[in-house]
């Protein structure tokens, strides 16, 4: 080659820049996947594989459904980006451990199929996919989804199991000696659903994330902030005994909303302000739904209705435009 | 006795109900009365006689909006370019305003290629014409051809165009309502409207010279002039290296059809459908 | 124009020796691939057997040919006359016959006519121009009309004619003329070189600048990674009593002209307008060596050092080569171009134009040719709004939402969120998890405006 070019070369020619980050969609999608693996473990620890199947009929289930639409729809296949994996997953761990594996199925397919797909699939969803199958089985099958059982590990194993109440449940109810120790809530041994008991795993993953820059952390500290400062003022609604802020955050579905549901990036603002607002939307509704709901807990609600206010959200809180004083609303109409 | 305490319930729901609606009616009836926005009903008559497609061809933002143009003559009466003949009468007439009626054309796409033809480079960036065209000078050898893209494809209101067997985006003359969309749609500026009765057409846009084009595309004209030779009524004409033929003489003999080195002069339309079956008539 | 707000007009000065670098908002953090290139000197290559000299070297109208084809031209005729007020003077860069004016193809992608020169067997024909020995005392009506005359335009990519922006606007005052030193596009080692191998260079021509531009006050504003280059100034500078330097962090784009400004004189140049705005004016360090030779030796621009860099060179390097000289001589001189399909970058990986010959010629603004591995396969996935985007934007734009408003072409939605301030400096595209080509659906908003 030295010495004498050939006169004909394959040339490439695309639009600058020509450098990349490296960072893809299913470099990002498959890191999330990875971080949910510590809650993913803590929820085997804790409800045994009650919880792998339920986890394993989500994850499938997902990707069939999302594989099948990408066929009907004759749009490439696109289960390979892990965007699929992710929400099977995140909505498995929003599933009481004693479901059958068909209504995680039956979510997981809702999730694909009608919140996702049914917009223009991955990036033109308006809502959460794995909150809307939560939704949509949680109306669907009401008492099942209400149903916890305790952990293997809990003292109170072998109890009747319709007995056994969430912390936040327990608390709504005044029932003061099913509270479990601020410790157990941290690190998972409580009632609840599968993959939401254990706030230290899922911490764990939600560094990773936070450390590769997938997150920002604006969203989480904005959430589990305001939700921690409104149930500290806030007097506790009637009948119910009031929990610390701390054993707010470590109970029920906030860790595991804050971290990765609330964090999701298609349905969530996209500048740094937007986050914060939309976190500090999430966490003063979730307080709302704790303390006077009609249930004790409220965050799969919060994140979606804060979903929907997102387009607003992006709306006003564009960034300012260098060399200019505008905050630049938009769209500026002619 | 609990049946009537149900019928009372009932009763007065049905009697709550009833005189909400009545209620809420009045509120309505009050709203269009004050907020009534005076429209000229010549409007909606011409509204009645455009398509309604709202494809936006006219350049308004809907049938509607083209109406009220046509009314307040910001825009002329033959504006919809959908609109022929009786149509355009009826809606001039309404409007009060004379026009010449315009014979019907449909978009022609000047280039027939092959999926083979030579290209310059590999394009790599947003697959659509008008980037593609801007790209180091476009990513076909031949610098007038067809990119490929299919904006014009995209852009039809209509789904007038096929892509044929080497890729190439063809205009069904039966489905073309001559918006023109795809006329401004496409970066090199090769779909023509031309009469929906001119029987034949040069499907090839190249200027460049016969050397020039033979090496950057399998089907460009090359000028050769066999056409025009072959022509009994003098209908041809090669003019900055591309043979053109004048609808006005032909007569679609299809003479220049057969003798045409590279395969590009093409039966048009009804001719096209019944010469070949349906198909575009290449080998 | 829109008010801005300023900060109080005051010169933040870090003089020699701080080691404290200063930034602006937004932008990316890149490895810089400079180690490649920037301990190569600079290395002179023999006129080629052929120039192509296309008649668009500059922003603004393309000079107007003055030679016929046939003519014996000597290196340094004028070959192309201004045409307009922004402009430029094209000279011949080789000493040899005029063959052809004709269309070749252009670095800036589609083909454009150029001027071809024969370089002759033998002989070395050089016609330059009287050097302004007392440029000190000259009017800078006289001086901008040297650079002119030169052909001198702004070397670092955009290749605007230097004179213009060396006059200040009417009602305005250039209190400072900055070098911009900043080189923050990976791969390119030309400024680098330039500091440490024309070092006296560099520092004549800013007060050339700063004469013609009736400015007080010079600044050179370096990344840090160029820390031997400093050095080496701040030596040259110790005697100077208004000229200052001033350390960059090394963050793409540093050297954009607006985020230069807002981190060496923190202000903000306002959107649609000028670096004269806000007092100050910018010329690349290669643009001062040029204005340098014309002035001090009569030189005009014919020749300008080239960084050939990328994945695949045995020998790349930073080589000085005649206008007009050909892709594929470059590519040569470090080493040949790698088998297989090539990926060629007229510029920097973050601006720089791909090509699709090898015959393109040097032009006045080529700062380096780079050669990169292929792209990734899966491109312009859908938008994941995902945000970063915003983060990285040093305008303080919306890409993702300008992109989809480009792409749907609605026009009102892409004025309203300010397109026309998008520079192009690709960082929003860089960190797009979409592999979107942003930058290419920013242009086609812009030219939906038009």
């Amino acid at each position: 080659m030295k010495g004498s070019l050939p006169t004909k070369k394959k040339f490439t020619v695309s639009p600058a820049p020509h450098f990349f980050s490296g960072r893809t969609i299913p470099k990002v999608m498959w890191t999330v996947a990875a971080a949910l693996l510590p809650a993913l473990a803590a929820s085997v620890i804790f409800f045994g594989w009650r919880a792998v199947r339920l986890q394993a009929a989500a994850v499938a289930a997902a990707v069939v459904t999302e594989a099948v639409i990408s066929r009907l729809r004759r749009r490439p296949l696109t289960i390979g980006d892990g965007s699929a994996v992710v929400t099977g997953l995140l909505l498995a761990f929003n599933l009481p451990p004693d479901v059958p594996a068909w209504l995680a199925a039956a979510g997981a397919v809702f999730a694909i199929a009608v919140v996702k797909q049914a917009f223009g699939g991955l990036g033109f969803n308006i809502f959460n996919p794995a909150l809307g199958g939560r939704l949509f089985v949680a109306h669907s099958w009401l008492s099942r989804m209400t149903t916890f059982t305790p952990p293997l590990t809990a003292e109170t194993a072998g109890l009747d199991a319709m007995t056994y109440a969430t912390p936040l449940g327990a608390a709504r109810e005044a029932l003061v000696e099913r509270i479990p120790s601020l410790w157990n809530m941290f690190i998972g041994n409580t009632g609840g659903c599968i993959g939401e008991t254990s706030a230290l795993a899922i911490l764990l993953g939600g560094m990773v994330l936070l450390s590769m820059g997938y997150i920002s952390w604006r969203i989480p500290a904005a959430y589990l902030g305001s939700v921690a400062l409104l149930t500290w003022l806030l007097p506790v609604g009637e009948g119910a005994v009031a929990l610390s802020p701390l054993e707010h955050l470590f109970s029920g579905g906030l860790m595991l909303g804050a971290v990765f549901m609330a964090t999701d990036m298609v349905t969530t603002p996209v500048s740094g302000k937007g986050m914060l607002a939309f976190g500090l939307g999430c966490g003063t509704i979730t307080a709302v739904f704790r303390l006077y709901g009609g249930n004790p807990e409220g965050v799969s609600y919060s994140i979606l209705i804060m979903n929907a206010f997102t387009p607003l959200i992006d709306r006003f809180t564009r960034p300012r435009v260098f060399g200019t004083l505008k905050k630049g609303l938009w769209p500026r109409k002619a | 006795m609990s049946a009537s305490a149900g019928y009372e319930l009932a009763i007065t729901a049905i009697l709550t109900l009833a005189g909400l609606g009545f209620l809420l009616s009045l509120v309505l009836l009050a709203g269009t009365k004050i907020f009534k926005v005076k429209t000229d009903p010549r409007v909606d008559r011409v509204l009645d006689l455009l398509p309604g497609s709202n494809c936006g061809a006219c350049g308004f933002g809907g049938c509607n909006e083209c109406a009220r143009a046509i009314i307040e003559e910001a825009a002329a009466p033959d504006v919809c370019p959908l609109c022929r003949g009786e149509a355009v009468d009826r809606i001039s007439k309404i409007a009060g305003r004379e026009v010449k009626d315009t014979s019907p054309a449909v978009a022609v796409v000047l280039c027939r290629s092959r999926a083979s033809a030579p290209r310059n480079f590999l394009y790599r960036g947003i697959p659509e014409c008008r980037a593609a065209a801007a790209a180091a000078g476009g990513e076909t050898a031949c610098r007038w051809g067809c990119l490929r893209y299919y904006d014009c494809v995209r852009s039809c209101p209509f789904d007038a165009f096929e892509i044929d067997s080497e890729g190439n985006p063809v205009v069904d003359p039966r489905r073309c309502r001559s918006c023109e969309i795809c006329v401004r749609a496409c970066p090199r500026g090769i779909i023509k409207m031309t009469p929906a009765d001119k029987p034949v057409e040069v499907l090839c846009s190249s200027r460049d010279p016969a050397k020039t084009t033979a090496r950057a595309c399998p089907t460009g004209c090359i000028a050769c002039g066999r056409c025009v030779k072959v022509c009994p009524r003098s209908a041809i004409e090669v003019k900055d290296n591309l043979a053109r033929i004048d609808p006005e003489l032909c007569d679609g003999c299809g003479r220049c059809v057969e003798v045409c080195p590279r395969k590009i002069i093409y039966l048009q339309g009804a001719r096209e459908a019944a010469a070949a079956g349906g198909g575009d008539g290449q080998k | 124009m829109s008010r801005v707000r300023l900060a109080p007009p005051f010169f933040v000065q870090i003089r020699s020796g701080s080691v404290k670098t200063r930034s602006f908002q937004g932008g990316i953090r890149i490895d810089d691939f400079k180690r490649f290139t920037e301990r190569k000197p600079i290395e002179t290559l023999p006129p080629p057997p052929k120039a192509y000299l296309p008649l668009k070297q500059n922003a603004g109208s393309p000079p107007r040919p003055v030679v016929e084809i046939g003519a014996e031209v000597s290196a340094g005729e004028v070959i192309a006359a201004p045409s307009g007020a922004v402009s430029s003077t094209l000279h011949a860069s080789v000493f040899g016959k005029v063959s052809a004016i004709a269309d070749h193809p252009h670095p800036s992608g589609a083909d454009s006519p150029a001027i071809v020169i024969e370089t002759a067997a033998a002989g070395n024909g050089f016609s330059g121009m009287e050097p302004m020995v007392d440029w000190e005392g000259a009017a800078p009506e006289d001086i901008r009309a040297r650079v002119l005359e030169a052909g001198i335009v702004g070397m670092g990519g955009a290749g605007f004619p230097a004179q213009v922006k060396l006059e200040p606007p009417p009602g305005k005052k250039i209190e400072t003329a900055v070098i911009n030193a900043a080189e923050c596009e990976p791969f390119l080692t030309v400024d680098h070189r330039l500091l440490l191998e024309e070092t006296e260079k560099v520092v004549a021509g800013l007060k050339i600048i700063m004469r013609a531009a009736g400015a007080a006050r010079g600044v050179v504003a370096v990344e840090s990674n160029k820390a031997d280059a400093l050095d080496r100034l701040e030596r040259a500078l110790e005697k100077e009593e208004n000229i200052f330097t001033v350390l960059l962090t090394v963050k793409y784009p540093q050297g954009a002209e607006k985020q230069l400004l807002k981190t060496v004189a923190d202000r903000e140049v306002p959107s649609g307008g000028l670096p004269a705005d806000v007092g100050c004016l910018v010329h690349n360090v290669h643009t001062a060596t040029a204005i340098a030779d014309a002035v001090l030796h009569g030189r005009p621009l014919i020749e300008r050092v080239v960084t050939v860099s990328g994945f695949g060179l045995d020998r790349p390097g930073n080589f000085r080569v005649r206008l007009g000289t050909p892709f594929s001589r470059l590519l040569e001189a470090a080493g040949g171009p790698p088998d297989g399909e090539l990926r060629l970058i007229a510029g920097g990986p973050m601006t720089g134009v791909a090509q699709r010959d090898l015959g393109t010629p040097v032009i006045k603004s080529t700062s380096g040719l780079v050669v990169l591995p292929p792209l990734p396969r899966a491109r312009n996935l859908p938008c994941l709004r995902c945000g970063k985007c915003l983060t990285v934007c040093p305008m303080g734009l919306v890409p993702c939402d300008l992109a989809r408003a480009a792409e749907k072409g609605r026009r009102e939605d892409f004025a309203g969120l300010s397109g026309a301030d998008c520079m192009e400096c690709g960082c929003c595209a860089y960190v797009c998890p979409a592999a979107r080509d942003l930058v290419q659906f920013i242009q086609l908003g812009k030219a939906l405006e038009e």
